[in-house]
């Protein structure tokens, strides 16, 4: 079961195992002694390119002593460069002699323990991590007759702030989010939790990205095999570029076709921070806010950052509120679409005169007008996800009147068709998982197709297959749909329902052991198997 | 065998779904009269009894499905072709079960869909689900089961709000003494739906924790068999026990007497919702135990292979099986006491006499 997704993943890195040339090669190579042919060498490399910075100074009395610090422009910070390489170096230097020494290393000793100021510093051998560190951001320092180089952690440039979360908004609560930097990202995890548990580890994914990829996990709560397992579906991959999480997520996920995500994704620090206490693993990417959330069930999409800092009933009446408004978005359409057209002793006699009056003259079968409108909905919300900003407003106000009042004006749809798909389109915004709501946009028009054609019989065949694909959905192993399906009477303190803080017997759910996420040694939750005096 | 496990809870969960499925949109054992619940009920006794029967047979054999231990305990030279015999009495209970739900729906909702058609849809989804496994099988039905569940408690307590429930159409008990009671039992209630369990002798060896399963099993007859008792005496109390009796549907002509101030009215969406998640599970049990007893018979690694071909024979098998709905019932109501009875009592009670001669055989040579 568990193991299933690994064979298959293993089949296909056989097919990627085609080694990039542009990429980095693994093997270590030692550096050059000559300073000059050091510098020729990694400027060849770079392609001469201009944002190279080479800055060769002497230090030292007698004799004096060729060094060179080389960096890229952008990515280091100058300021800093100035003030804790080249000052320290040039003038601190000048009082005290460096004492001399022949052995290639030493110089090295001498500058990394008396010359140099900056802080994260270290020796370093080897041609391939050199230029990477040089690529993220470092500086190298070499000096003539010496082997080897000093790397600084002076990384800096343009980067943008901590601001507001933009697309998951909440009332009460933290306002900061992610943004596009590894390292802000997990300051920002750390801050939350001042636990020694928090453990991190990076790596690099992508051939020629080589982007910073690192997981976080509290130590003892998240399960090892669990954490095993991420490391070594990360481990596996092999492509050129990462540019965003969602590669990581195609490429790690249990299953590639589906239309529901089985990898939650957040721009939330405190979201992080609460799935990580639940026993869940981050996984943080460079380059972009959105840290993905793993194991992921599917009500984990209905619970925002804020239902764990309102009250208890406010949290419950939302939750219901999404759920119904997930419903509406997935359901909606093809139940008008069946009661019109196939179910029209369900309507109440009054209603059914009503809408027959308003279908007078409307040219269209009641599914070409749903599908008319639905698309429509869809073209002007994709228009408004990609328009310039400047546009926006005209874009907004076309949109209303044409789809709206004109189209209804004109005969082409029912009033009452309008109202359904603006209800559907308010609807779609109700998740703050996001992403599930894509899947559900996408499964109303199948859906609105089984119901012009088979009315309520299509929807409902629909609706079991949609929830056995969703039974059959693992993310990491654990089944998609718990604890719903499999059911667990004890696991549903988080889910419709979320019972308060004090009550004694759901504190430890929220940050106790192995809670959610708990695995057997086949990879079935345990809870699937413990739980069975209160299943059914 | 897949190596899928399903929990007691799943377990009861598909019993229940299984009991229900067709069941419950009917109305059983008419030969009793206002007394047809207690017949019901008398029957679940039965119905928990011919479950000890399979639960001991998987006591014996708990790693073999029933066409397993037919061989085990028969031998092979009788074995395989009374297997063989199983493999077409499930595909025949789905084809009927099928065609059952299929004419209940175009006779209820969709009057101008070919029966083909709206079998092909069910019989697809059935066998999308099945490719999936047990597993998914299982999880689906305690997702469904929960809905019917909530449907069903909606539906009672509406039907008790607008007041159409008449207790006394249910009076007198046992007007008639208890001569056609026992005899409705005896003749009807113990077996239907009862010995139609005999599909899970093929699934109990999936079962993760068999003490605890074997219990869900009884409970779940059990509470099927309740339920069942008293979605009849509820139709009987609504619609009297005439137009109860000479209904198709009785339960659809039930919930269409809601009617609560304009407002709550018009719920048949209730009725056709269980009539397919029931006839889902319904089929999709008979299918699968009918896949798991080919494959086990003609030793197929992968089930799954068999899915879709006995997909396309039990669509077919369905529009060849009967005339008509009122053909298919009066049908049914013979096969009852014949094939039904024959595959679904006699046989396994005849293997666990077998099973116990040989073993006090074996154990005193």
């Amino acid at each position: 079961m568990f193991f299933g997704p690994l064979i298959r993943a293993k089949k296909k890195q056989k097919k990627k195992e085609i080694v990039h040339e542009l990429g980095f090669q693994e093997d270590k190579q030692p550096l050059e002694r000559d300073l000059d042919r050091m510098v020729d060498r990694i400027k060849q490399e770079l392609g001469n390119s201009p944002d190279v910075i080479v800055r060769t100074f002497q230090i030292g009395s007698s004799p004096l002593i060729q060094v060179a610090a080389i960096y890229i422009e952008g990515l280091t910070d100058i300021e800093k460069v100035n003030d804790f390489v080249t000052h320290s170096l040039l003038f601190e230097q000048k009082e005290n002699e460096l004492p001399q020494s022949n052995d290639p290393h030493c110089m090295f000793d001498v500058i990394l323990s008396r010359a140099l100021t900056v802080g994260d510093a270290k020796y370093l051998n080897d041609w391939n991590v050199m230029m990477h560190a040089l690529l993220s951001g470092d500086i190298a320092v070499f000096v003539d007759n010496c082997e080897g180089s000093i790397i600084g952690n002076l990384r800096g440039g343009e980067r943008r702030g901590v601001t507001a979360p933009e697309t998951e908004v909440n009332i009460r609560g933290p306002r900061d989010s992610f943004n596009e930097s590894i390292g802000t990202n997990v300051s920002l995890i750390r801050r939350r939790l001042k636990s020694p548990n928090l453990w991190l580890e990076s790596m690099r994914v992508g051939n020629i990205t080589q982007t910073d990829v690192s997981i976080m996990y509290l130590k003892g709560i998240a399960e090892d095999r669990l954490v095993e397992e991420v490391r070594r579906r990360l481990k596996d991959i092999r492509i050129d570029a990462i540019l965003e999480s969602g590669n990581i997520e195609d490429l790690i996920q249990d299953q590639t076709y589906t239309p529901f995500p089985t990898i939650y994704n957040s721009e939330r620090p405190d979201v992080v921070v609460g799935n990580l206490l639940e026993g869940r693993i981050a996984v943080l990417v460079d380059g972009t806010p959105n840290t993905l959330i793993l194991p992921t069930t599917f009500s984990q999409f209905f619970k925002a950052a804020e239902d764990y800092y309102q009250r208890v009933e406010f949290t419950v009446f939302m939750r219901l509120i999404r759920y119904f408004g997930f419903f509406v978005v997935m359901l909606l359409p093809s139940m008008y679409i069946a009661v019109t057209t196939h179910h029209h002793e369900m309507i109440p006699t009054l209603l059914a005169i009503n809408l027959l009056a308003q279908r007078e003259g409307v040219p269209f079968p009641v599914f070409f007008e749903a599908f008319l409108m639905e698309a429509a909905f869809e073209l002007m919300r994709e228009a408004g996800t990609r328009m310039p900003r400047a546009v926006g407003q005209a874009v907004s106000t076309v949109g209303a009147i044409v789809l709206g009042q004109a189209a209804v004006e004109a005969g082409i749809v029912t009033a009452m068709m309008v109202i359904v798909v603006s209800f559907t389109g308010i609807a779609s915004f109700t998740l703050p998982g996001f992403t599930l709501t894509t899947s559900a946009r996408l499964i109303r028009f199948p859906m609105m197709l089984a119901a012009s054609t088979f009315g309520f019989y299509g929807i409902f065949m629909c609706t079991i297959l949609i929830v056995a694909h969703l039974t059959s959905l693992r993310s990491f192993g654990i089944p998609y749909l718990s604890p719903f399906a499999p059911f667990g009477f004890k696991r549903q303190k988080d889910t419709l329902w979320r019972s308060p803080f004090k009550t004694p017997a759901t504190r430890p759910g929220l940050i106790g052991p192995r809670q959610e996420t708990s695995l057997q040694k086949d990879g079935v939750p345990s809870s699937d198997q413990n739980d069975q005096t209160s299943e059914g | 065998m897949e190596k899928a496990k399903i929990s007691p809870g799943q377990l009861f969960t598909l019993i229940v779904l299984f009991d229900l499925g067709t069941a419950v949109l009917r109305v059983l054992a008419m030969s009793a009269g206002k007394d047809a619940w207690l017949a019901i009920l008398l029957g679940t006794a039965g119905g928990l009894a011919i479950f000890g029967v399979y639960a001991s047979l998987f006591r014996l054999y708990p790693e073999l499905p029933l066409t397993g231990y037919i061989r085990a305990i028969l031998g092979k030279w009788i074995g395989w072709p009374l297997g063989l015999l199983y493999i077409l009495f499930f595909i025949h209970g789905a084809a009927r079960d099928l065609r059952e739900g299929g004419a209940l729906l175009l006779s209820s909702v969709m009057d101008q869909t070919p029966l083909i058609v709206a079998n092909a849809v069910m019989i697809l989804s059935i066998v999308y689900v099945l490719n999936k496994g047990i597993e998914v099988l299982a999880r689906t039905g305690q997702i469904f089961i929960f809905i019917l569940a909530v449907l069903g408690l909606l539906s009672i307590f509406l039907l008790f709000a607008a007041g159409v429930i008449d207790i006394n159409r249910l009076l007198p008990v046992l007007g008639n003494g208890l001569g056609p009671v026992i005899q409705t039992t005896f003749k009807q209630t113990i077996e239907f739906p009862h010995e139609e369990v005999i599909c899970f002798a093929m699934l109990l060896p999936y079962l993760n924790h068999r003490k605890m399963g074997i219990r869900a099993g009884f409970a779940a007859v059990l509470i099927s068999g309740i339920i069942l008792s008293f979605s009849t005496a509820l139709n009987m109390a609504v619609l009297g026990i005439d137009i109860a009796g000479r209904s198709t549907f009785p339960l659809l002509s039930t919930i269409r007497l809601i009617n609560i101030g304009e407002i709550i009215q018009r719920l048949d969406v209730f009725v056709v919702l269980t009539l397919i998640i029931g006839d889902f599970f319904k089929v999709a049990i008979f299918f699968y135990a009918g896949v798991l007893a080919a494959a086990d018979l003609f030793r197929i690694n992968d089930h799954r292979k068999l899915v879709l071909p006995i997909g396309v024979i039990i669509l077919f098998m369905s529009m060849m099986i009967s005339g008509s709905f009122i053909e298919q019932i009066e049908e049914g109501d013979v096969l009852l006491v014949t094939v039904f009875l024959f595959f679904g009592v006699l046989v396994p009670i005849f293997l666990l006499a077998a099973a116990g001669v040989r073993k006090w055989f074996g154990s005193n040579p």
